[in-house]
Formats: structure tokens, sequence, C-alpha cells
């Protein structure tokens, strides 16, 4: 039995989906024209596998899951899974974040799995976390929520978290292909929470107190992916260019991320899994480059942390 | 995996207790030599190797001061004084930080000839899977089994997890090279693995060694 009969795909939304993409595209780079000029078409162009092709689902166990099955199933036919297309499910019922922890999912939130081939370079592919975190903050700010970014790219709203984000990489078994799988999970309409996350999750909809189209937002979602993964490409090439340059160009990705963020001056815990193994308290002092974490610890002594997780202390 | 000449090994290590590792700068820049040849300095410390060692020299370039610490205990040797003050290339050497080995490194550095090792692909943090991690405690040390195909350890950078599969030979885990919280560097070993006939041999190297090491 195929996975297409197990869980019955929505070609409708698909399709609306596409064509609101288009749109969300056009708007962008008109938006983006004052500060990139004709650049920004560009940019977009080089962002505009987000979104190829549509796999839409009422209900999915997991959705980093059907994404492998639907690699292995397209390569088992002789065709690698198209970079860019784009998992959605109306709810998971056995959805997970880092560590095995639970991850609510039920209806009306966006829950996406974004598939991906590495394509930056092999210094630059830990910043694929902070794409999601800015384009992700973008997004909500749309709506007139001032959200902030905290390390990596957990989104917030005044300590309420509004989006998730996990990056999985991924071998194919059948053609060893090399897969990103990006997990997003955004509360956009959905209200209810258990209890023990209630006071740490809020949702647009609380926060708005109206209801979004949710296909909107994923598009605009996808759009600001896009967006972002189309500049840093085009900061690539120009890095490359001025490569043996004395003055190299500043990554636009980092500065943005900078400007959402709000954990810069922070006291925090920091861990690698910091909710069960706490390791040190530390005041973030900022990121760097590669958006590694400068931490300030108690005995003046500076440390880069390229890996963990942080919770705020103020 | 061929069988070594230990008690030429032995008596190499034995005449020359030492490991030179040798300083280069990351990046062009300007050099100020913070330490003297012959002077003893000190690697990392801390739980999470958080405490930098005896800082060696800074690196200056268009006012990005970077200090260089030492990695390892040692004490300094060849360094490069006619550099100090100049402004040199990526990769030109400045000194060499010369290691008294201990009995468990010499055991470590021989048996990094005859294990498979499986390398950091990336600087990261790694940690193993559930099962191999359940695997681990719950056998006894060295009959953990990993085959070709198998995820054997996750690589953790930025939230981003990717699973390593194992595509050597059939064996087993014999050293464990990095710790769950600390960063490893590209390049690295993580794991020495152990082809499952040649346990017995690897064996008998470490007890020769720790037998006849002073």
């Amino acid at each position: 039995m195929g996975i297409d009969s197990i869980y019955p795909r929505e070609h409708p939304r698909e399709e609306r989906l596409l064509g609101l993409l288009e749109g969300c595209r056009e708007a962008e780079v008109l938006t983006r024209r004052s500060k990139w000029g004709d650049e920004s078409g560009v940019i977009m162009r080089r962002g505009a596998d987000i979104g190829r092709e549509f796999f839409c689902y009422p209900c999915l166990d997991r959705g980093m899951r059907q994404a492998r099955e639907l690699i292995e199933t397209g390569e088992k036919k002789g065709s690698a899974f198209i970079a860019g297309g784009v998992v959605i499910a109306r709810e998971m019922e056995k959805s997970r974040g880092r560590f095995d922890r639970l991850w609510y999912a039920p209806s009306g939130g966006a829950w996406l799995t974004l598939v991906l081939n590495p394509a930056f370079l092999p210094e630059n592919r830990q910043l694929y976390s902070l794409i999601l975190g800015v384009a992700c903050c973008e997004a909500i700010r749309h709506y007139g929520v001032e959200a902030n970014i905290k390390w990596v790219n957990d989104v917030h709203f005044h300590g309420q978290k509004l989006a998730g984000m996990l990056i999985e990489g991924y071998t194919s078994r059948t053609l060893g292909e090399e897969y990103l799988l990006l997990g997003i999970g955004v509360n956009v309409n959905n209200t209810s929470f258990p209890e023990y996350l209630r006071p740490m999750a809020g949702s647009l909809r609380e926060i708005l107190g109206k209801e979004l189209s949710l296909e909107d937002f994923i598009a605009l979602l996808l759009t600001k992916i896009g967006w972002h993964i189309g500049l840093m490409a085009h900061f690539e090439q120009r890095y490359l260019e001025a490569f043996y340059e004395p003055m190299k160009p500043a990554n636009p990705l980092i500065e943005q991320w900078k400007l959402y963020s709000d954990t810069p001056g922070r006291r925090v815990l920091y861990g690698t899994n910091v909710y069960d193994e706490p390791l040190f308290a530390a005041t973030a002092v900022d990121i760097d480059h590669t958006g590694a974490i400068i931490l300030q610890r108690e005995e003046g002594i500076t440390v880069r942390e390229v890996s963990g997780e942080i919770i705020y202390l103020n | 995996m061929s069988e070594l000449d230990l008690d030429r090994l032995l008596i190499h290590y034995r005449e020359n207790p030492y490991e030179d590792f040798v300083v280069e700068t990351p990046n062009t820049g300007w050099v100020r030599f913070m330490a003297d040849d012959g002077m003893k300095v000190e690697g990392p410390k801390g739980t999470w190797q958080h405490i930098p060692g005896t800082l060696l020299y800074v690196l200056e370039r268009e006012r990005n001061r970077i200090p260089v610490h030492a990695h390892i205990n040692g004490t300094i040797s060849d360094l490069q004084v006619d550099l100090n003050g100049k402004f040199v290339e990526a990769n030109t050497y400045l000194m060499s930080v010369r290691h008294p080995m201990t009995k468990d490194e010499v055991i470590d550095k021989i048996l990094k000839q005859v294990l498979v090792t499986f390398n950091a692909p990336e600087r990261a943090k790694y940690f193993f899977p559930p099962e191999i991690t359940y695997k681990l405690e719950k056998k006894k040390h060295g009959t953990v089994l990993v085959r070709p195909g198998e995820e054997i350890i996750i690589m953790s950078l930025m939230k981003r997890d990717t699973p390593l599969i194992y595509n050597g030979e059939p064996g087993i885990i014999h050293t464990v090279y990095f710790q769950p919280n600390i960063t490893v560097n590209q390049g690295e070993p993580l794991l020495g693995i152990c082809p499952p006939g040649k346990l017995n041999y690897i064996r008998k190297i470490v007890q020769k060694i720790q037998n006849e090491w002073a």
C-alpha cells in the first residue's frame, strides 16, 4: 500500500498555495526594491525553489517521517525529491521537537516540513537555522506582532513561544542523496495548549484577537524563507568574488537576526539540552558571523557555543 | 589492519615521549607573541574545557584582535621570533608546543594506528542516538557492534541535527573520543572502531603498554 493511500492528500489546498505563493513573491520583490533595487528580483528568483511542490495532508503522525517516506518512494521510482518541496499537515499526532520533546500540533497551526538539498558553502550550512528564525519573525511581524528571536531561532512574543523550528540532516537510503528537513511549527489559529505549556506558549490568534488565513500565512512564511535563502546565495557569491580583497561584505542575515533578536544582553542559562541538563549561567553578549553565541561567564571567561540552547533568566 | 611492531614503537616512545603540536596562523594578520621559547604552557581547563589555555599570540586584522591560546600543555619550542610584529599569511608556522605524553596518551596514539577512526565532519557537538547509548550502557565495554548503514552518532550544530551513518567495515566501538557537551573540531576522531576478530589483539596491545610503560 502506497503512502498516498494511507495519508490522503488535499490537492485543492496544494493548488491554492501555489497561487498564493506566486502573489507573495511579487509583493516581496516590490517591498524589497527600496533597499535592494533591481537585485531584489534576482535574489527572490534564487530562493524560488521554496514551495515548488506541496504535499498537504489532513493529518500526519510526524512531518519529518512523511518527508523521508516521500523521498524514499520517489527515489525508488528513479527520481530524486524536488528540492523545495513542502509537506504540510492540518494536524500532527506524534510530533516531536529536539531530544524527543513532545511538540503539540493541533488543527489551526502551521505545521510544515520543508525539504532542501544543502546548497550553501559548507561553512554556512548552520545558517539555515538562523534563516528560519528570521523568516518566521518577519512573517509574524507582517501582521503587526512585534515578535523577537531567542537564539538560535525560537520566535516569541513577550516570552510566549509562537514558533519553533528543527532541522534534521538526512541521507536517503536509496540514492544516497543528502537532504535537509526543516521542520517548522507556528501557532497561528490554535489556542488550546496542554496545561504545562500554557504559561510559555501563545498564538497569533490570541494576540491579534482574530483568526488568520492559514494559507496566506504559510505562503508568506515560505516567501520569506525563499527570500533569505536567495539573499544568502547572493551574499555567498559576493563573498567569493571578494575572497582575495581585504574587505569582505557583511552577511545580511546576521545583521537581520540581530535586529529581531532580544538575546544579546540577556542573562541566560545554557546547555546542550538546557531543560533537562543546564550547564551554566552567563550573559549573552552577541552572535558571531557563524551564528555561534558568545557568552560571558561569571568567572570573566568568554565562551563561544556553536550548538545548544538557552533559557532567559531575566 | 596490519600487525604493529609494538616493541619497536615502545622503544621509540620511551626514547622520545613527546608529541610536537605545530602552531600556525588561522588567517592573515599582524602577529604579536605573548609566549617565549622554552616557556611552559597549559591547555584549556574546566568542566567543559571552557577556561582557555595559556595565551600564545595575538593575531590582529582590521582591528579584529584574535587571541590564540594553547590547546595542550607542554613547552614552547622553535618560536619564530623574527615574525613578532610582522604581517603574516594564513598557515604561517609560528612555534611548536612540545607535549610530554602520559601512558594513556601513548596507548591512545598506538591504538589510533590499529583502530578505524570515525572522524568529526564539522566543528560541532556530538552525541549518540538513544539506541546506541542504551547498548553502551547495557552491554559490556567493547561489545557494541556497528554495521555499515547504521546511524551511529548525531552531529548537532545550531539546531541542525544530522545523523551520521557508519559506512566502514562492521566493527566494535572500542574507544569513544568525544564527550556530549564539548565541541569537537572538524577532523578530530569521534570513535575508534575495531574489527571483531581483532579485539583480542588490541587488548594485548593495551596490556603490554600498561605493563611495560613506566
